[in-house]
């Protein structure tokens, strides 16, 4: 579904991504795993279009996406779930749901998704015409999540949702993952929580300094000696 | 709205006539206040009712870009120029024409146009300038769109007083038709509030408010961050080019310094007392500024306070207003409504005054 070639990204004179290339099927729950400044939201942002890739090729279903830009991304069923959530804090709940049916001119999907959005998250539903920048961060997650289920995407692209949660955050919200892959939606996870990601995943890549440096079965990786040292704290 | 959902919601939803109700009590008074001040008033109250008038297009319509967009514009009045010396070579009798404009190409010089086209066709002006100079600008970020307007304020004044044969130059533009009455002041000031309320609530307002908030979160969820600027620049242009309109054919004379750095001032100042983003707050703003400003200029030629003599001090009222212009941006940075908006349907919702009674109660 998804094929990142030889991706080169710089910012300025600094190469972040030396060559990445990794590939995501179609109904797959992938995890791209790496510490800070290995690489990760640089990918993510240049697959959605927010950066742009000075060599190396992106193929969405064959077609070169790595020029388009993110307005062009979403019309083709991609949606980021940026880092640090990023929601619209002066904006209310339902609007910032809203916000992320943007592009849709069909009010009546949007209406029934946004009452699916409520029944995936029922606190949100409790928060409808309340400003997003007074909900808990654990809320804030689940809006943003919500925001970019909102445009109906076939490839969700997640930045650490775990990123300052409490554990108890941190497991609803790696559930309702799987509940959105186990309904069709293929997603790419970006994580440092590397223990908890490898349990959800179907296949994993260990990305180092701008280098995918691994690639195998979750399952595998969870056993892999240095992935093990690295990453789970064995 | 038909896309309201499904679920319970705490607040009670006004109903139809409520909204209405909130609609009409505003233009009611607004009718019954402007008959009044036509039919009892001085000619000097008159006058400042139009001033407050054209005030509330110019900053209702520049609160529609700063506002909402969040990226500020200084060049709005440069706009207005467009508009004000457009709509008057349009409206200027051929008679007048021959003689303060002699130099008119012909397919000008022989053209009259009636006031209402004038306006329109004085707006579509600006709006085509905003277009052409958006494209570059709004590319850039926060405090750069603001140099490069102010620039294109400076540019404006430039071709003004060198473009003699349709401007006159530097010299006093004059003979403009004064067909300029309370009605159109109004009706268009109704015009842009109602157009203002529409962005707002319509997916590209909404796009606004985002890109506003945070550029990058919302170009991930596929806003089109320099399309939504310049549909904003593009309607803001344009109400403020038929502000300039009417203002030229109210003033009936003027020349290239009225627009310029004191109306510019004059018009930030409004905006930022009522609150950016606000459109009640654009309204609340042009009517503090324009009405504090009239009563500091009647003091200005001294006061006596019984056995105090206050001496003539002219040019104190600018002063005043740059002070309350600083103190808004010490004390209450976001204005005085800080982007909300005042609702007038609340009034007429029993569990409102229910909610207010007992918050006294207790």
């Amino acid at each position: 579904m998804l094929r990142l070639e030889n991706v080169e990204v710089f910012y300025g004179n600094i190469r972040a991504l030396k060559g990445v290339s990794f590939s995501v099927r179609e109904g797959e729950l992938v995890t791209l795993i790496g510490s800070n400044g290995a690489g990760k939201s640089t990918t993510l942002n240049t697959i959605v279009g927010l950066l742009h890739p000075r060599q190396g090729a992106i193929l969405y279903e064959d077609e070169p996406i790595h020029r388009l830009s993110p307005f062009q991304m979403i019309q083709r069923g991609i949606s980021l779930c940026p880092e640090g959530r990023r929601i619209f804090g002066n904006l209310t709940v339902d609007d910032n749901l809203r916000m992320g049916a943007i592009q849709r001119r069909d009010p009546e999907g949007v209406r029934q998704d946004r009452e699916w959005v409520y029944a995936l998250f029922p606190v949100l539903a409790e928060r409808l015409h309340q400003l997003g920048g007074t909900l808990s961060g654990g809320e804030q997650q689940m809006l943003a999540i919500g925001r970019s289920l909102m445009s109906r995407p076939r490839l969700l692209l997640m930045d650490e949702p775990s990123l300052g949660l409490a554990p108890v955050l941190v497991q609803t919200i790696f559930q309702t993952l799987q509940q959105l892959k186990a309904q069709g939606t293929t997603i790419l996870l970006v994580e440092q929580n590397a223990h908890q990601a490898l349990e959800i995943a179907d296949r994993g890549y260990i990305l180092e300094t701008g280098r995918i440096i691994l690639g195998d079965a979750a399952a595998t990786l969870r056993t892999n000696k240095l992935v093990v040292q690295s990453y789970l704290g064995g | 709205m038909d896309d309201s959902l499904s679920r319970p919601v705490s607040v009670a939803q006004p109903t139809t006539w409520q909204r209405y109700a909130g609609v009409a009590t505003p233009l009611l008074l607004l009718l019954l206040v402007t008959l009044y001040i036509q039919g009892a008033s001085s000619a000097y109250i008159q006058r400042v009712w139009i001033i407050l008038g054209l005030d509330i297009i110019l900053v209702a319509s520049l609160n529609l870009f700063n506002g909402f967009t969040g990226v500020f514009s200084l060049g709005h009045v440069g706009f207005m120029a467009i508009g004000a010396y457009v709509s008057a070579i349009l409206t200027l009798p051929l008679e007048k024409k021959a003689i303060n404009l002699p130099d008119l190409p012909a397919w000008l010089a022989h053209i009259q146009l009636g006031f209402f086209p004038a306006i329109l066709i004085g707006g579509l002006a600006a709006t085509l300038v905003a277009l052409a100079i958006g494209r570059p600008v709004l590319r850039l970020s926060g405090h750069y769109v603001a140099v490069a307007t102010l620039a294109f304020l400076v540019i404006v004044r430039v071709i003004l007083i060198n473009a003699t044969p349709y401007t006159r130059g530097s010299r006093t533009f004059s003979g403009t038709p004064a067909y300029t009455t309370v009605w159109w002041v109004y009706g268009w000031a109704l015009v842009t509030i109602y157009v203002a309320w529409r962005v707002l609530r319509s997916p590209y307002g909404r796009a606004m408010l985002a890109q506003r908030e945070d550029r990058a979160a919302a170009r991930s969820v596929g806003v089109r961050v320099l399309r939504s600027r310049m549909w904003a620049f593009g309607i803001s242009a344009f109400l403020t080019g038929v502000a300039g309109a009417l203002w030229g054919h109210y003033i009936l004379s003027f020349s290239p310094n009225a627009f310029y750095f004191a109306e510019t001032f004059s018009i930030i100042t409004m905006l930022v007392v009522g609150g950016m983003g606000s459109i009640s707050g654009s309204v609340i703003g042009a009517i503090l500024v324009v009405l504090l400003s009239e009563v500091l200029r009647n003091l200005e030629g001294g006061f006596s306070l019984g056995v105090v003599q206050i001496p003539p001090l002219y040019g104190m009222s600018q002063i005043l207003m740059a002070i309350l212009f600083i103190g808004i941006l010490i004390f209450r940075r976001e204005g005085l409504l800080g982007g909300r908006e005042i609702d007038l349907t609340k009034l007429f919702v029993v569990d409102y005054w229910r909610s207010v009674f007992r918050r006294k109660e207790v």
